[in-house]
This record gives C-alpha cells, sequence and structure tokens, in this order.
C-alpha cells in the first residue's frame, strides 16, 4: 500500500537512508561502549578465534615457509661468520657452565641448611602449541595459537617462545586462545633488571619496543641490562627472559624484546597457577582473620622488651 | 507481488550476499601476516576493495546490512575494539553510494579505490583514536594500505571476471 504524496522509489530511498542512518548509529554506539576494554561480543569473539583458528592453521604453514626462506636466506649467506661466531660464544660460555654447576651445588647445599626451598617459579610442564595468526594491526598486537581449554590452557598462562616470553593468555576457547603480545597497548608486565634487581612495569605501546614504566628515581638500570618478569603480584612466573633495555629516540628507557624479529611458529603455554590471596583460599571453616598464628602473640614482659637500640637495628635487617 | 519482483529481489539479495561471502574471504586473506624482520606487512585494507568493488545489482538494504556485518566480523578477527572497521566501512560505502568500482574503468578505478584507502585510513585513526584513547600506529597503518593497494589489480581482475560471466548468464539478462 502506498503512502500518498511518495512513489515507491522514493519509499525506498527513505528506507535505504533510514537502515543506513540505523545502523551507523548502531556502530558509534559499539564503537562507544567498547571504548578501552574488550568486553564485547565475548562469546563472537572466542567463536570468531576458534574458526579462525582452524582455517589460519591451514594457511600459516606456507606463509612461515615464505618467511622462513627469506631468514634462512639469510643466514645462509652469512653461514662463515655465524659459524665464527658460534664456536667463539661456545668457548666463552663453557667457564659459565661449570660456574653454573657449582652455584646449583652450594645453593642445594644451602637450603638444606636454612631448610627453604627457592626452587623457580617457572613450571616443569609445558603446552606446546603453534601461533597460528599474529595480528600485528595498528589496534591491537595479539596472536592466535591452535590450543584451547581442551588442552588445559586458561586465561593469564605465559606464552613463551625458544628466544623468550611472547605474551600472556586473555581470552580461551574450547579449542584455541588469543595471547597478548607484550607491545599491545594493554600489556601490563612486571619485570626486574638481572644484574640490579630493580623493578619497573613494561608497558606496551603498539610498538616494537615497549616502554619501562613506573620507575624508581633511585633505581639502577643502565643500557644493555637482560629483563626477566619479576613475579610480582603472582601473576607470572619469575625468571622468564624477556629482552634487553635500549633507549628511545626522546632518550627513554625501553625493551628490545628477544621475540621480536624472527617469525613465530610454535610456542610454549606455560600453566602457572597464580598465588592466591587469603581471601580466595580461605581455610574451611576458620575466616583469614581468625586464623591460628604459627607463634603465639603473647606480650613481652619488661625483661624481654627490646630497646630502642634493638628495635632500630631489626628494622635496618629488614 | 509478481513473481518477476519476487525473482528480481531474490536476485538482489543474492548479490548482496555474494559481496558478504567475497569480504569475509577477503578478511581472512587480510589477516595474513608477513614478518620480515622487524618489517610487518598484512593488507588489512583488502575488505575494502570489496566494498569498492560491491556488485552494483546488490539490493542496497541487504547491502548495508551485509557491510556492517562485514566490518564487526572483521574487528573481531583482528581483535580490535569493535565497531571501528564497522563504522568506517559503512561510512564509505554510503558516501559512494555503494559499490562503484565495477561501474568505471580501470584506470579511474585504481584512482578511487586510493582515494577511498585515504578515506578508511582516515577513518580508521580517528576513530582508533577515540576507542583506544590514543592514536593508532600510523606507519603501520599506511604500509598496509599501501600493500593492499599493490593487490587491489588481482582482486579487481577476479572481480571483474566473475562479474563478466555472471552478467552473461541469461537470467541477468532479463531483468528489466
Amino acid at each position: 500500500m502506498e503512502k500518498a504524496g511518495y512513489n515507491r522509489p522514493q519509499q525506498r530511498r527513505m528506507r535505504r537512508r533510514f537502515i543506513a542512518l540505523g545502523l551507523v548509529l548502531v556502530s558509534a554506539l559499539m564503537l562507544i561502549s567498547d571504548r578501552q576494554q574488550k568486553s564485547m561480543l565475548v562469546s563472537g569473539r572466542l567463536s570468531a578465534d576458534d574458526t579462525s583458528a582452524r582455517i589460519m592453521g591451514f594457511i600459516a604453514t606456507p606463509v612461515r615457509g615464505i618467511e622462513a626462506l627469506f631468514v634462512k636466506a639469510d643466514e645462509r649467506a652469512n653461514v662463515q661468520g655465524r659459524n665464527v661466531y658460534l664456536t667463539a660464544e661456545v668457548e666463552r660460555l663453557r667457564p659459565f657452565e661449570h660456574h653454573v654447576y657449582d652455584l646449583e651445588i652450594r645453593i642445594k647445599n644451602l637450603e638444606a641448611i636454612l631448610n627453604i626451598d627457592s626452587s623457580s617459579d617457572i613450571p616443569m610442564q609445558k603446552i606446546v602449541a603453534r601461533s597460528v595468526n599474529e595480528t600485528n594491526g595498528p589496534f591491537a598486537h595479539s596472536a592466535l595459537i591452535n590450543v584451547g581449554a581442551n588442552k588445559g590452557v586458561a586465561k593469564g598462562h605465559a606464552v613463551m617462545t625458544v628466544d623468550g616470553l611472547y605474551g600472556h593468555i586473555v581470552r580461551v576457547g574450547r579449542n584455541s586462545a588469543r595471547v597478548l603480545l607484550l607491545n599491545d597497548l594493554n600489556s601490563r608486565i612486571s619485570v626486574m633488571s638481572v644484574r640490579s634487581q630493580s623493578r619497573a612495569i613494561l608497558v606496551g605501546n603498539n610498538n616494537d619496543v615497549p616502554r619501562l614504566e613506573y620507575i624508581s628515581p633511585d633505581a639502577d638500570w643502565n643500557i644493555g641490562d637482560v629483563i626477566v618478569s619479576s613475579g610480582d603480584g603472582g601473576v607470572l612466573p619469575r625468571g622468564l627472559p624477556i629482552g634487553i633495555v635500549v633507549t628511545t629516540k626522546k632518550q627513554k628507557l625501553a625493551v628490545e624484546l628477544y621475540t621480536e624479529g624472527r617469525p613465530i611458529d610454535w610456542v610454549w603455554v606455560y600453566p602457572f597457577e597464580p598465588i592466591k590471596t587469603p581471601e580466595d583460599e580461605p581455610v574451611l571453616g576458620v575466616s583469614p582473620d581468625e586464623a591460628k598464628p604459627a607463634i603465639e602473640d603473647t606480650p613481652l614482659t619488661d625483661e624481654q622488651t627490646p630497646t630502642q637500640d634493638e628495635q632500630s637495628g631489626e628494622q635496618a635487617a629488614q | 507481488m509478481s513473481t518477476r519482483e519476487d525473482a528480481n529481489n531474490l536476485h538482489s539479495f543474492t548479490q548482496a550476499f555474494q559481496g558478504l561471502v567475497f569480504g569475509v574471504l577477503l578478511a581472512y586473506l587480510a589477516l595474513i601476516n608477513l614478518d620480515f624482520g622487524r618489517m610487518h606487512v598484512s593488507l588489512m585494507f583488502l575488505p575494502v576493495a570489496m566494498i569498492f568493488l560491491w556488485p552494483p545489482k546488490a539490493s542496497q538494504a541487504w547491502s548495508l546490512f551485509f557491510v556492517f556485518i562485514l566490518g564487526v566480523f572483521f574487528d573481531i578477527l583482528t581483535s580490535g575494539p569493535i565497531g571501528v572497521w564497522g563504522l568506517s566501512y559503512l561510512l564509505l560505502f554510503v558516501l559512494f553510494d555503494g559499490g562503484i568500482g565495477q561501474k568505471m574503468g580501470t584506470v579511474l578505478a585504481l584512482f578511487s579505490f586510493v582515494f577511498a584507502l585515504l578515506l578508511v585510513y582516515a577513518m580508521a585513526l580517528v576513530f582508533g583514536r577515540f576507542s583506544m584513547g590514543h592514536w593508532p600506529d600510523m606507519g603501520g597503518l599506511a604500509i598496509n594500505a599501501v600493500a593492499s593497494f599493490f593487490v587491489f589489480p588481482v582482486i579487481y581482475a577476479i572481480v571483474s571476471l566473475f562479474s563478466d560471466a555472471h552478467e552473461s548468464q541469461p537470467q541477468s539478462k532479463a531483468r528489466p
């Protein structure tokens, strides 16, 4: 039924304009809703990731082959020089190997004397996965791996390559998982310098070299310092290799990642369980505040009360 | 509604759907990321080619909807902020009043595609800035746009070939 004053082409044009306007509004609303958070269309993202992992798994093989051709051609061109360099490197590292064995024995002995366990946080069990698609786009730096909940991957797990830390899991599907790379804008990793043990936060900035931020004024940082994960916050294991400190053009500290500039194919997911807070893991039947202390908090007598000198000495030791 | 009109509606719907299917294929191709040392090359603007070469006989209403779906799908695939590509594609489609690439000659299509790329580049920058709170990687985005431009002639040739084959079918000749 046609309205008075309108013919069908006009009606169609009006309908088109109405649909266009409606869809533009919906898109704009989606953009506003998703601002600074990736919580929209979560189930849609998971399904798309699962499907993409399968499709990109097929496509990734020849693509990685092409990439490897370029890398290997470069390596072959320098094979003579590289051989000399590696031989010298082996000779240089051999004394370190003996030193490491010596240190290992000494640490074990000290641990036995003190009755403590200072073993590494890095889990021995690893989940092997293939990085089927890496998105180094202008908006996000992430990768898709072809294992998910089916192999025990969970949100927060660290993902490593042979060179170093690649990122951590942010989304898990049944057969796939999304890895947030270290240089993504949303990536924040607590790191430390192996040399000075100084702490900082590695902040992704969508560039090749993420920045080091939240550095205390008296912290000791040098160019060339090796950076590892500090394990602070208990989110990631301590000691995962990340990269080397460099400076940016603006003379700010940044990190050249070990994983940057290399085609990534195989990765390892480290199923590290974050340290749970007492509130998350209460003792059954006892609230965290009421838990029985190992040492009774009894008031001290006058004879036992430490003097001011003793107290200041204890504080200095702490 | 006559049978002929029904057939025309179905035909224009399938044309629009065809655009979506090609767009999705290109979206997957656009995900391929080649790393040459420190340079990352991908073809993120490849779906723009499909919007530019959208079937001219496609239903406008359905096309708008499918372009929107394609954009949101690409947002999800790239794991970026939702709405950036969706809104950019939709505005490009509205500004160009549908796919204009197939209505012009090869040289003009190439120049127009550059204009389309520039438009989407600018929109992606602005919407990305709005969504993320800072400017996206402008250099990376520009490299992606240039790389997509070099692949465009291949897409153009394939779509033209497909469209010529479709035009030669008796059904399309019978359309009013």
